[in-house]
């Protein structure tokens, strides 16, 4: 039986979004930028946690270092946009790397621990930077040239940068959906399955475990140059550690290994936040919203991993040309070994 | 090229070395000669903080041992006793009459101690059996405060309890079900940040409570503890000590010389001490005793617990090997209960001198914790005595380091965070196993 709570779930964020446009198009515009950047920010989680089971609980600090990159050779060198963007790739990767290179070898814990600490690390450095240079410290980055400034109108740029953000994101997730079927997605599953069986048929776990991260880390690098592109003004205190466990909320909720869930779950967590900000104009309660929010991001956590740990949209298996011809000939095979599967995650 | 660990860890340290000394060169005897003099007072400054972080990082390995996982959430607990124990000193009595709100506080603590110790006597179940007790003596300890008014003991007491039973239900409902449903490391990881995540913001909720209903602000506060400020001077090759706070309050104020001649109780003239007396060697407050004294409790009772008595014995069996402990008839689920409720009440008494030695507020628990995996992990994870060297080494790396960048410039002491955090990740370029690496070997 095929599980349609994820399908559902898109239709019906899909149609919240369309009403959200229908009542108000700038707001949507924002909703549909901050989808994209967190989606690409989620999707490179997945890469790292999803696929490959690496525990990356730094993850905004990679994007601080793309930001801070991106806006840093905008701002003082006049760097032009697009060159910017591969730029912050690159930096957050080359940290990425320089951050995986002890850990991986080890156990998930000194890797959580590592890269929970260099979180914290990048964005105390970026704070105590001096008030007078262009990295501004705790007052701020300013003076990032804003991209498209050939067209005149501010609304009409809005769009194409916004436009812009979702070709990136539909790029970042075809790039990781091919790279998810391909043989190195299944290297990194059986990295996570079973990293010994793994190292048993000869495959170097230890880098492809290092690709999975850096690669992971410029795609974060690159949601942080768009999210710099996007406010024109960065500031270290954005980039709090909140910022990450609500990246792995999402990729929780959608489910990990699942590109398409881990989109979904975006959309769910953002569209939880927004809508609660909107009710707190309505509703009067005891609490207060914001605090709420993060109260309800640790319970959906443990809530999630208690009860559903596959996530609103389980693990599809690998599309592999056997797995292909098996469902062309054995359909009924194929059901049941789905449903082993099943059976199996549901123990 | 492939290097043995050993050849990397000596070419490592001959690189920190050279860079060491790059330092020192490059620095000056401008820079040295404003340090070299706080030397005395770098060491007990490190004794304190490294008596702070031990407090903490110990649940950490402790929790470890036991349940195989980092624990994200310890900070937080800590945070909780610490709370705890600010509410009671300040506000169990107010403008001389009982607190109501906390009165009712202590009166359900009672109850419901005494309703789930009668459920223990009941079921027997080895949860109840901690919870209930701890639970009365909470609410029986809020009372007695609110009538009697509130000390540091209770406070302690308080704080302790508060983070031993936070962290007990933290593992009964959150982690025990999951490792049961069979959740991997990380998951369990995921889980314990999704806790901590979940206590901090409860209690910016209480806060906010607070400053809304109560008209109170309790982030940003000071503990309100009166500590007495200490300061030792070296006179004619003879320690004196003198507590500088009695100025304040008489024109004498006791001391104690040490020396070749023996101990003296004297007492000196508080004005000679003002304008007389040189620049002090030390300067050290209370907390520095108070945590130093602690550490030494938790250490010796901790070596008596571990080798003397069975709880001790079932403890290592079930660090070492949990299936094969519960074959021999230990009871895994008391044993590990009782790891997570001892390394909650150190969080919780550690968390309360964080607390009086900076300020109360809700992230208090997270900024420590960072610097607390630093030593964990520089300990070697799951070893106590790592641990134990690891928090000294750790706090004497950042007190030395700070002295040094507020000698250069005291804008850079906003660095501080990065002493710790550089130390940490050159271990994991160098030696990852830790400090525990250096004496077990490899099979």
């Amino acid at each position: 039986m095929v599980d349609k709570t994820g399908l559902i779930l898109g239709i019906i964020v899909a149609g919240i979004i369309a009403a959200f446009a229908a009542v108000n198009v700038s707001y949507t515009l924002d909703l549909i930028f901050f989808l994209a950047f967190y989606a690409i920010a989620a999707l490179s989680l997945n890469l790292e946690y999803g696929y490959a089971g690496l525990s990356n609980f730094g993850k905004v600090g990679f994007i601080a270092v793309g930001a801070y990159t991106a806006g840093v050779l905008s701002a003082a060198y006049g760097v032009p946009f697009p060159l910017c963007l591969i730029a912050a790739a690159i930096a957050a990767a080359a940290v990425g790397a320089f951050i995986a290179i002890p850990t991986v070898k080890l156990r998930e814990d000194y890797l959580g621990m590592s890269t929970i600490i260099i979180g914290e690390m990048i964005r105390i450095l970026l704070r105590n930077t001096p008030t007078n240079s262009v990295w501004g410290g705790v007052f701020g980055l300013r003076g990032i040239k804003p991209p498209f400034d050939f067209i005149t109108n501010t609304f009409e740029r809005t769009i194409a940068y916004v436009g812009l953000s979702v070709v990136l994101f539909f790029f970042t997730y075809i790039l990781l959906e091919r790279w998810g079927n391909s043989p190195l997605g299944r290297v990194l599953k059986s990295i996570r399955d079973d990293e010994l069986a793994s190292k048993s048929i000869g495959k170097f776990t230890y880098r492809y475990k290092l690709l999975a991260l850096t690669l992971g880390s410029a795609l974060a690098g690159l949601a942080g140059a768009l999210y710099a592109f996007y406010f024109l003004y960065l500031n270290p205190d954005t980039f709090l550690p909140l910022v990450t466990f609500l990246i792995w909320v999402m990729v929780i909720i959608g489910g990990m290994a699942n590109n398409a869930g881990v989109v979904l779950g975006t959309a769910i967590v953002i569209l939880i936040n927004r809508l609660t900000q909107i009710a707190k104009d309505y509703i009067h309660l005891p609490l207060e919203p914001n605090y709420f929010q993060a109260m309800l991001v640790g319970l959906l956590i443990i809530l999630f991993l208690m009860f559903r740990p596959q996530g609103l949209v389980p693990e599809k298996p690998v599309r592999t040309p056997a797995w292909r011809v098996l469902e062309e000939r054995a359909p009924k095979e194929i059901d049941y070994l789905k449903e082993g599967e099943g059976g199996e995650e549901n123990e | 090229m492939h290097l043995s660990s050993r050849a990397k860890l000596l070419i490592g340290l001959a690189i920190v070395v050279v860079l060491a000394a790059y330092v020192y060169q490059a620095l000056g005897p401008s820079v040295w000669s404003k340090v070299t003099p706080q030397i005395p007072q770098i060491f007990i400054d490190t004794l304190l903080l490294g008596n702070l972080y031990f407090l903490i990082a110990v649940g950490i390995t402790m929790t470890f041992t036991v349940a195989k996982f980092a624990n994200f959430a310890h900070g937080d607990v800590a945070t909780v006793g610490a709370y705890a124990a600010y509410l009671l000193y300040n506000f169990a009595v107010l403008s001389g009459a009982p607190n109501g709100f906390a009165v009712q506080v202590g009166l359900v603590g009672v109850v419901s101690g005494i309703i789930l110790t009668l459920a223990y006597l009941k079921t027997k179940n080895s949860t109840l059996m901690v919870l209930g007790p701890a639970l009365l003596v909470m609410g029986a300890v809020v009372l007695f405060a609110c009538y009697t008014g509130a000390n540091l003991w209770e406070a302690t007491i308080e704080a302790m309890l508060a983070s031993a039973v936070v962290s007990l239900l933290s593992h009964v409902l959150v982690y025990k079900p999951l490792s049961n449903r069979g959740a991997s490391l990380v998951q369990l990881m995921v889980a314990s940040i999704g806790v901590a995540l979940f206590i901090r913001y409860a209690l910016y909720e209480m806060t906010w409570y607070s400053r809304q209903y109560f008209k109170q602000e309790i982030t940003y506060q000071n503990f309100g503890v009166q500590l007495s400020n200490f300061q030792a001077w070296i006179i004619n090759g003879t320690l004196v000590i003198a507590n500088t706070t009695a100025s304040f309050a008489s024109e004498y104020i006791p001391a104690i010389k040490i020396g070749a001649g023996g101990i003296a109780f004297t007492k000196l003239n508080a004005l000679d001490v003002m304008f007389k007396f040189p620049q002090p060697v030390l300067s050290f407050t209370d907390l520095y005793i108070w945590s130093t004294l602690t550490v030494l409790a938790v250490i010796i009772g901790m070596t008596l617990l571990f080798k003397k008595t069975k709880i001790g014995k079932a403890w290592r069996a079930v660090a070492n090997n949990p299936v094969l402990a519960a074959a021999c008839g230990i009871d895994v689920d008391s044993v590990v209960n009782l790891a997570w409720l001892v390394a909650g009440a150190l969080a919780g008494i550690g968390g309360l001198f964080w607390a009086i030695q900076t300020q109360i507020y809700p992230e208090l628990g997270w900024m420590i914790l960072l610097n607390a995996f630093a030593v964990a992990v520089l300990g070697g994870l799951g070893s106590f005595w790592g641990t134990f060297a690891a928090s000294y080494i750790l706090a004497f790396a950042e007190q030395f380091g700070v002295s040094v960048l507020a000698a250069i410039n005291p804008q850079y002491t906003g660095y501080r965070f990065m002493i710790p955090f550089s130390v940490f990740l050159l271990v994991l370029y160098l030696k990852p196993e830790g400090l525990a690496g250096i004496k077990t070997r490899k099979a």
